[in-house]
């Protein structure tokens, strides 16, 4: 069947867009929420009142394990972001939302201030950042999708 | 123009169509799920796209590419629903 002579004629692509696939910002979500509640628990666990070998080691090995999980979430909050960042947001987004870049280079560097530092100041600032990268993300998908924090 | 050709580029509709072909649409057509069609990207003012239709909410859609990977088609997932409104037709055929 051919209509060449009878039809206007248009093209269309159905590309892909290789690095995309399903975003959610509930990934950097979830990682965030690990980082400050380490923190919290870093910044609570109080010092053994009984000096010896037992309860220190007690408390070395549990504030070892907060440190560890508080750095490897905040490693992994920074790579989810930036996932974002680079493969979802695209240069059109920015008319919208001109504030874009600045927010993700802060919470990139929220990430990596959390991994440093022992701060509920700046686990919280992170968590706000994250939570600014939601409201811009489902607005530029058209949908209401609540701000939900798990703890 | 109440039917058209869109000549397809790209894979993200594979195996159903492939680049190069021809698809025969109407801009007249009843649009449902799980038809395909041609609209104008939401976010490049001068693309035409074809993707399937995977959700009607009113006079918003959301659509998908068929091809099996999850990578391979720009769509809903990545630029959010589309407006009835950007729809210039339904592929009914294609080109021998």
């Amino acid at each position: 069947m051919s209509n060449d002579n009878i039809l206007p004629e248009i093209e269309a692509s159905a590309h892909c867009d290789g690095p995309c696939g399903v975003y959610d910002p509930a990934s950097a979500r979830i990682a965030g929420e690990a980082v400050q509640s380490m923190t919290k628990k870093m910044l609570a666990l109080e010092y053994p009142k009984v000096f010896s070998s037992e309860s220190m080691a007690s408390y070395l090995n549990t504030m070892s394990r907060y440190a560890a999980i508080k750095d490897e979430e905040a490693q992994k909050c920074k790579h989810e972001l930036l996932v974002l960042w680079t493969d979802f947001f695209k240069p059109v987004h920015l008319e919208a939302h001109p504030e874009l870049h600045t927010t993700f280079w802060n919470a990139a560097k929220l990430c990596s201030a959390c991994k440093v530092e022992v701060s509920a100041a700046h686990a919280q600032e992170l968590m706000d950042a994250i939570e600014a990268i939601h409201t811009m993300f489902w607005a530029i998908k058209g949908r209401e999708v609540p701000w939900i924090r798990a703890s | 123009m109440e039917r058209f050709i869109a000549v397809l580029s790209g894979d993200s509709m594979w195996p159903t169509y492939h680049d190069g072909d021809r698809l025969i649409c109407s801009a007249t057509a009843t649009i449902d799920v799980g038809s395909v069609i041609v609209f104008k990207h939401p976010l490049r003012a001068n693309l035409n796209a074809v993707k399937r239709v995977s959700k009607i909410e009113g006079d918003w859609m959301f659509v998908e590419g068929d091809h099996p990977d999850p990578t391979s088609s720009n769509d809903s997932h990545n630029f959010g629903r589309i407006a009835r409104s950007s729809i210039l037709g339904v592929v009914v055929d294609k080109e021998d």
